[in-house]
Parts: C-alpha cells; sequence; structure tokens
C-alpha cells in the first residue's frame, strides 16, 4: 500500500520522521545496515543492539539473509565494530556517515504492516503491537526494548500505551520483572498468537478503538470464548448463524462491543468455530461444543456475563 | 551518567555521544544543555566547553531551525568506550534504570519542571522531540508522555505551535 495515496491511513505512524536516507555505501545492503545505524543509534559509543538492528530490517522489503552478509562487508572494510550484542561505527564508518557529500536518497518504502486502511480498530493496534513484540520469536521483552521496536516502527509513543493497556486488559501480556519492567506474553497471547487470523467477514464488523475502553477490566480468553461458544450455539438452534447474528445476540445481552468482537475473534482463532465463506455461516467444532456445553448452565452464565459486562 | 572527576571538555562529548538525534544530525543542542543542567554544572562551563572542544575541532556547530552539535571524527575517536550492560531481562531486583513511576500531577510538575530548566538559557518553547529525549533524560517512559502533553493541553497549562516542527510552549 503506498502510504501516500488519498484515503491512506497509517495507524500512529510518525509523521514527524522525515524519511530520508543517504548513500554511504555502494552496495545495497551495506547502505542499509549503515542508514540504520544512522537512524538508530542515539548513543555513538554504544551503537546499536543487534536484536533491534535485526527487528528494524525485518520490517524492511528486503532478503533476511542480507542482513548478515553486509555486516560482514562492513566489518571487512572496518566501517563497523561488532560482537555477539551489539554494532557500532569506528572512526572511519562515523566519518562516512557525517560526510556532507552523501547524497540524500529516499527511504526504502515502509513495511505494509503497520499500514492499515480506515479508521484504527482495537483489532488493528491488537494486531500491530503483538507483531512488534513477538517478531523474532521473542515472548517476553524488557519495556526499554519495546519501546525501541515501537519508535523504529515508526509508531508513536503515546499508542505503545494503549496497546500495552489493551494487552493487559484482554489477558494476552502482563508486565513482569521487578526492577526490569518486562512485558510477558501470557498463555492467552502465546494462544492467540499462534491462532489462525480471522477471516474478513469478521474484520469488517471490528469496532473502532476508543481509549475509554482500554480501561475495562481484564478478562482471559476461556470466559470469553465461554460466552461465544454459547450464543453461537443458542444462535445456530435457530438455524444457520453468522458472524454479524451472534455480535447482534451478544449486543443484546448487553456486551461491550469490543468484548464481543474479541469473543468472538478468539473463537474462531483457537479453532473453536469454523466459517463457511460459501455460505458465511458459522459452524461449532467439537472443541467449541464442548465449551458451549460447559457454559450450559444458568448460574455459569451468568457468572460470564456478570464478567464480561461489569469489567 | 557522567564521571563529576571528567573535565568539562570531557563530559560536554560524552553527554553530545550520549543524546544524538542521528549519527548525521548529532544531538539537538537544547537536549544536550538540559542534561548539563542536570548535571549539576553551570551555564558558563557549557559555553566554555562548547569553545574548548569547536576550537580542538572535535566539535561541528550546525545552525538550523534547531542548532545541533556534532562530534567530528576526531572527537568521536575520543568517546569513551562503552559501559558493558546487561541486555537480558532479569527479574533480579537492582539490575535496571533509575526510573520511578510518578503519579500523573508529579508528571505534570516534571514537564513543569522541564520547562523551566530549559528556559533559563531562553529557551521559551521545546520541540516535540527534544522534549521527548529530555523526558529520557528524566528516566521516563516515552509511553506516559503524551497522556501528560493531553492533560496539560487540555487544561491550558501548555500550548502548541504546529510547523514543520510541533513546538510546545509553557502557559
Amino acid at each position: 500500500m503506498d502510504s501516500r495515496r488519498e484515503g491512506a491511513y497509517c495507524l500512529g505512524l510518525n509523521s514527524t520522521r522525515v524519511p530520508m536516507d543517504f548513500s554511504f555505501h555502494a552496495d545495497h545492503d551495506c547502505n542499509r545496515v549503515l542508514n540504520l545505524l544512522n537512524r538508530d543509534s542515539h548513543g555513538l559509543s554504544q551503537g546499536v543492539t543487534r536484536r533491534l538492528l535485526a527487528y528494524h530490517w525485518s520490517l524492511l522489503p528486503v532478503a533476511e539473509d542480507g542482513l548478515e552478509r553486509a555486516l560482514t562487508q562492513l566489518s571487512n572494510e572496518a566501517l563497523i565494530e561488532l560482537d555477539d550484542r551489539r554494532v557500532a561505527l569506528t572512526v572511519t564508518g562515523y566519518a562516512q556517515l557525517i560526510d556532507p557529500d552523501c547524497a540524500a536518497i529516499e527511504q526504502d518504502a515502509p513495511s505494509e504492516l503497520h499500514l492499515r486502511a480506515g479508521s484504527p480498530t482495537e483489532y488493528s493496534l491488537r494486531a500491530i503491537a503483538l507483531d512488534v513484540m513477538t517478531r523474532g520469536g521473542a515472548t517476553r521483552l524488557p519495556l526499554k526494548e519495546l519501546t525501541e521496536r515501537w519508535a523504529v516502527s515508526g509508531l508513536r509513543a503515546g499508542e505503545l500505551r494503549d496497546a500495552i493497556d489493551l494487552l493487559q486488559r484482554d489477558n494476552l501480556a502482563t508486565f513482569g520483572g521487578l526492577r526490569t519492567r518486562t512485558v510477558v506474553l501470557t498463555k492467552d497471547g502465546q494462544a492467540y498468537v499462534a491462532g489462525r487470523p480471522p477471516p474478513g467477514a469478521l474484520l469488517s464488523m471490528a469496532p473502532a478503538l476508543r481509549r475509554e475502553d482500554l480501561s475495562a477490566g481484564r478478562v482471559d480468553s476461556k470466559t470469553l470464548c465461554l460466552l461465544a461458544a454459547h450464543t453461537v450455539q443458542s444462535s445456530e438452534s435457530r438455524g444457520s448463524t453468522s458472524f454479524g447474528e451472534v455480535l447482534y445476540r451478544l449486543a443484546q445481552l448487553k456486551i461491550p462491543d469490543f468484548r464481543a468482537f474479541l469473543s468472538l475473534e478468539l473463537l474462531y482463532r483457537l479453532h473453536h468455530v469454523d466459517f463457511a465463506a460459501d455460505t458465511g455461516s458459522l459452524h461449532l467444532t467439537a472443541s467449541g461444543n464442548k465449551l458451549a456445553r460447559a457454559a450450559r448452565g444458568r448460574a455459569i452464565q451468568w457468572v460470564i456475563g456478570q464478567s464480561v459486562q461489569q469489567s | 551518567m557522567t564521571d563529576p572527576a571528567c573535565s568539562p571538555s570531557d563530559v560536554l562529548r560524552l553527554l553530545i555521544g550520549q543524546h544524538v538525534d542521528s549519527v548525521r544530525n548529532g544531538a539537538d543542542a537544547v537536549v544536550v544543555h538540559y542534561a548539563w543542567r542536570k548535571s549539576g554544572r553551570d551555564d558558563g562551563d557549557f559555553a566554555a566547553a562548547t569553545a574548548a572542544l569547536h576550537a580542538a575541532a572535535e566539535l561541528e556547530i550546525l545552525h538550523g531551525d534547531q542548532t545541533f552539535l556534532r562530534l567530528t571524527p576526531q572527537g568521536f575517536q575520543s568517546l569513551p568506550p562503552p559501559a558493558d550492560v546487561d541486555l537480558e531481562p532479569s527479574d533480579e531486583p537492582g539490575r535496571d534504570t533509575d526510573f520511578v513511576q510518578l503519579n500523573r500531577l508529579q508528571m505534570q510538575s516534571l514537564v513543569g519542571e522541564i520547562f523551566q530548566m530549559a528556559a533559563r538559557a531562553g529557551e521559551t518553547g521545546l520541540s516535540a522531540t527534544a522534549l521527548a529525549a529530555i523526558w529520557g533524560i528524566e528516566q521516563q517512559r516515552a509511553a506516559d508522555l503524551r497522556g501528560v502533553i493531553d492533560d496539560m493541553l487540555r487544561q491550558g497549562m501548555l500550548r502548541v505551535e504546529r510547523g514543520e516542527r510541533t513546538v510546545f510552549f509553557l502557559q
């Protein structure tokens, strides 16, 4: 997607950054690495961590293995120094980066990952936050590193606060560590990430992001799935049902729309319900039916309803 | 942050190296000056250290909308090697930064103090990038800054001017 096209929307893209690179090196990948060092080094002696460099590289539309090759070449040319944790400029490399004769060039197109059409939704913020956090296989990150990843992704720092609130509210992540504040994916979060992406028919119903919803209480995935499975089953008993029908029934139960959407998203993502695209209908799987049976009693329905409505 | 035994030139070189906006841009002079004052040093010494590094061809002063301080390769070469920092997350106490969680009122008060400290050298407004960098010098989380700014704008404690740069002014 071209972010400059009319109507394009980028969630939290930091528009104050000037998207300009420089021609530091004749080799394209080496030049990319030097440009990343130029932008991401906020301490000259420390340079950049290899983890942050690898994260930023992964956002570029280039081959993954190009990074290691470029680092080796730059090291051989004595432009950088590297160990297993950090990459820093040598004096020669530094002189190259501040050389006034290096021409400005257009920056690589940003990854499509963080570009979304239309208004921001909880779903889009959740997807971005989890991608930023888990890219490269991480399940826990120091808050400092998460903040650095967020910044190099071109996202605004303020949206990170919303993203963390969102993940905590939905029990997908939590804070750990006594002094080193670390954001940790919960079991619910790991299951969410490993799950299947929802179909467009559901995504088109994703509610808009509203800051006031982010302060709602925490509800775990099991509770939400019980609620959604019960609602799908009671809708199915009257014939075939759809995403819209289930969301409508949840709204009648006075379930807030953000909870209703997430409960149905989770039910699909965790393989408790299948979606027939040709008929637009939903069908509980064996595990979904089991959840619906577990949610059958009036007492448990009341408890689920209370926890979701009052949170 | 800085060794008090270092000479003023060493301190200034170090602060520039610690606060670069990008390698090519160098460091925003407002941010470096703030860090200098935060370390308890006076403005006269800042001017003297700047002049000394400039005279020794270790420093370039780049004027534009904002003034940036950039080390020359000679200045870069004089930077001390980086301290060894453990990058792995840990649950052990006593291994992280000096972060102190402030409540919203304390954050507003800190923003006020930041503006007052910056204003001592005649900087009435602070760009959004400078304010974010100074917020980091104060060991505060970047993610908390927007909420405080929003509150202060709403309450009329700050005003904002938007153009090529976003600049905040304390009311």
